[in-house]
């Protein structure tokens, strides 16, 4: 735990869903240091997704006493907080090479009628070679592979420059190369006094990668450094398994990649 | 000014203008995977441009345009309302919306028909492209003897343009990824009504003109043919209007001159023939495309 005073995320009795009265989550209350490491780990259909969707207004029934980010409302810290959707959300035929995407990262910072120039390009440039890509600046983003196009994304929230970074699920189905990388760059930001959450599903990595989890089944079952959350006892509450060998290798037979 | 150019510049303006307005927004729908919106808004509005015509009984642009908005709105209001209260999943409420609102459009159409001779079924399918020619003014400068319709089309254009160009980066980034884009974007849902808005008012002012038939043909094919060949949005909406412009200007000399390429006995519908073209170039592209990719592999 480093930085501000005010934590990075703040969120308390949250509760979420795609239909009125249907919630997929409920009464969630967590809050994450700034410059912390978090994954957020679950089942299946635990809503992990829906939880950081909710917190970011893209779920259309939420209610909470309180949704905090950087100490303050969303509208007023937006270009402060980076979200990266999953990769399959998104159609990867659009037609634009690497560096346009990058450049995305960019625009709320030129405002509505400033025109990306030279000065954009070139932190664009930079932000896809810290991930790794600076070979693949004019390449189409349909033709690079999985990992190279998660790496896009992370450009683009990198190129914004934001403190609290939000990912859903940034290492699933990609190559083990750009999962030590991407969990690399990861890292040199927290190290650099950025927060970041993850969606995370490989019990696996949890450890190797992150430094606090939260574990989700609908509610939060436990939240705290990885250690303590992934116990026998928490991961069988939370996937459904009791006690019988070692729940977390059950989990990760259970649990494949999602596509 | 020579009889058959007096016939055919105005009515080839009118299809190229409509051609650059419907073209370059129609790129933004589909990148956004929203090709039926203008569509819909387009069998939508239908009622409101003929009760605006049936109120004023005049073909003015300021009454449809006020009879579309209206009729707009309530498709708007009306396919939320089934959302919400008869829970439809919402591509549902708005196909039954829309579809109701064009059957009663042409229905108020048949009624009045007969009273109106100015405005028929067939002229809202197909438009009124063979109907424009260019009066020489005796007395008034060149531009007095040009039709109203281009001059809507070419204020259509000029905005459907620009508002691509001022807004193009915005347009972008939320069709790649709208999640992101409404977070962090600098105005997303000022943007995103705006687009609305424009479509809107391409499609009701280039209505007249060249119909509905040949105003979807030319919103969804010209950038369904340029989508697999283009490497940036810039060069697909260049391309999709270019090629647009060339199908839409050899549809119309195709048709209007039918009797003497074609050898048939009368012209053909131009406005018809632009959009059949259209088609047929969407699923050419597609394959050419796939061609050069499996010589390339």
């Amino acid at each position: 735990m480093s930085g501000g005073a005010t934590p990075a995320l703040e969120t308390r009795g949250l509760s979420a869903g795609y239909l009125r009265d249907e919630p997929v989550v409920r009464d969630i209350s967590f809050t994450l240091a700034r410059g912390s490491m978090t994954a957020l780990i679950g089942p299946n259909g635990a809503g992990k997704s829906t939880l950081i969707k909710a917190m970011l207004g893209l779920v259309p029934f939420v209610t909470a006493e309180r949704i905090a980010f950087l100490g303050t409302d969303l509208a007023t810290a937006r270009d402060r907080v980076a979200y990266i959707p999953q990769r399959s959300q998104i159609d990867w035929n659009f037609p634009a090479c690497a560096l346009d995407i990058v450049e995305m990262g960019l625009y709320p910072s030129l405002g509505l009628f400033r025109r990306a120039g030279r000065e954009t390009r070139e932190k664009a440039r930079v932000a896809l070679a810290t991930v790794g890509l600076a070979d693949s600046a004019r390449a189409q983003i349909g033709a690079l592979s999985g990992g190279q196009q998660q790496r896009v994304l992370v450009a683009r929230a990198l190129a914004q420059d934001a403190e609290l970074f939000i990912l859903d699920e940034p290492f699933a189905n990609i190559d083990a190369f750009t999962e030590t990388s991407l969990a690399e760059v990861l890292r040199g930001l927290r190290d650099r006094g950025r927060t970041i959450l993850a969606v995370h599903h490989d019990l696996r990595s949890v450890r190797t990668h992150f430094d606090d989890a939260i574990l989700l089944s609908h509610t939060i079952v436990a939240q705290g450094a990885v250690a303590q959350v992934m116990t026998d006892a928490t991961l069988a509450q939370a996937y459904g398994f009791h006690a019988e060998g070692r729940a977390e290798d059950r989990a990760e037979h259970h649990s494949g990649p999602r596509a | 000014m020579n009889a058959a150019l007096a016939v055919d510049l105005p009515a080839l303006a009118a299809a190229l203008l409509a051609t650059l307005a419907c073209g370059t927004l129609g790129n933004w729908l589909v990148l956004r995977k929203e090709s039926m919106t203008g569509d819909a808004i387009a069998h939508a509005v239908l009622p409101g441009l003929v009760a605006g015509f049936l109120v004023t009984g005049t073909r003015s642009v300021a009454a449809m345009f006020i009879g579309a908005a209206i009729a707009g709105a309530a498709a708007v209001v009306l396919s939320t309302l089934l959302r919400r209260v008869a829970r439809l999943e919402a591509g549902a409420a708005l196909g039954l919306v829309f579809t109701a609102f064009f059957a009663l459009g042409v229905l108020l159409l048949e009624s009045q028909g007969a009273r109106q001779v100015d405005l028929d079924p067939e002229c809202v399918l197909f438009g009124s492209l063979e109907t424009l020619f260019y009066a020489a003014p005796a007395d008034a400068p060149w531009h007095a003897g040009v039709p109203a319709e281009v001059w809507t089309l070419a204020g259509a254009a000029a905005l459907a343009a620009g508002f691509s160009i001022v807004f193009g980066k915005e347009l972008a980034s939320l069709a790649f990824d709208p999640a992101h884009a409404r977070l962090a974007g600098a105005a997303p849902r000022f943007v995103e009504r705006m687009l609305l808005a424009v479509v809107s008012a391409v499609i009701v002012a280039s209505f007249a003109a060249v119909g509905s038939v040949l105003v979807l043909a030319l919103l969804v094919c010209p950038a369904l043919i340029a989508a697999p060949h283009a490497r940036s949005v810039r060069g697909q909406i260049l391309l999709s209007v270019a090629i647009g412009s060339l199908l839409a200007a050899a549809g119309y000399l195709v048709a209007a001159h039918a009797d003497e390429i074609l050898g048939t006995r009368t012209a053909l519908n131009s406005a018809g023939m632009i959009a059949t073209l259209l088609a047929l170039a969407v699923p050419c592209s597609h394959l050419v495309r796939a061609a050069v990719s499996r010589r390339s592999a």
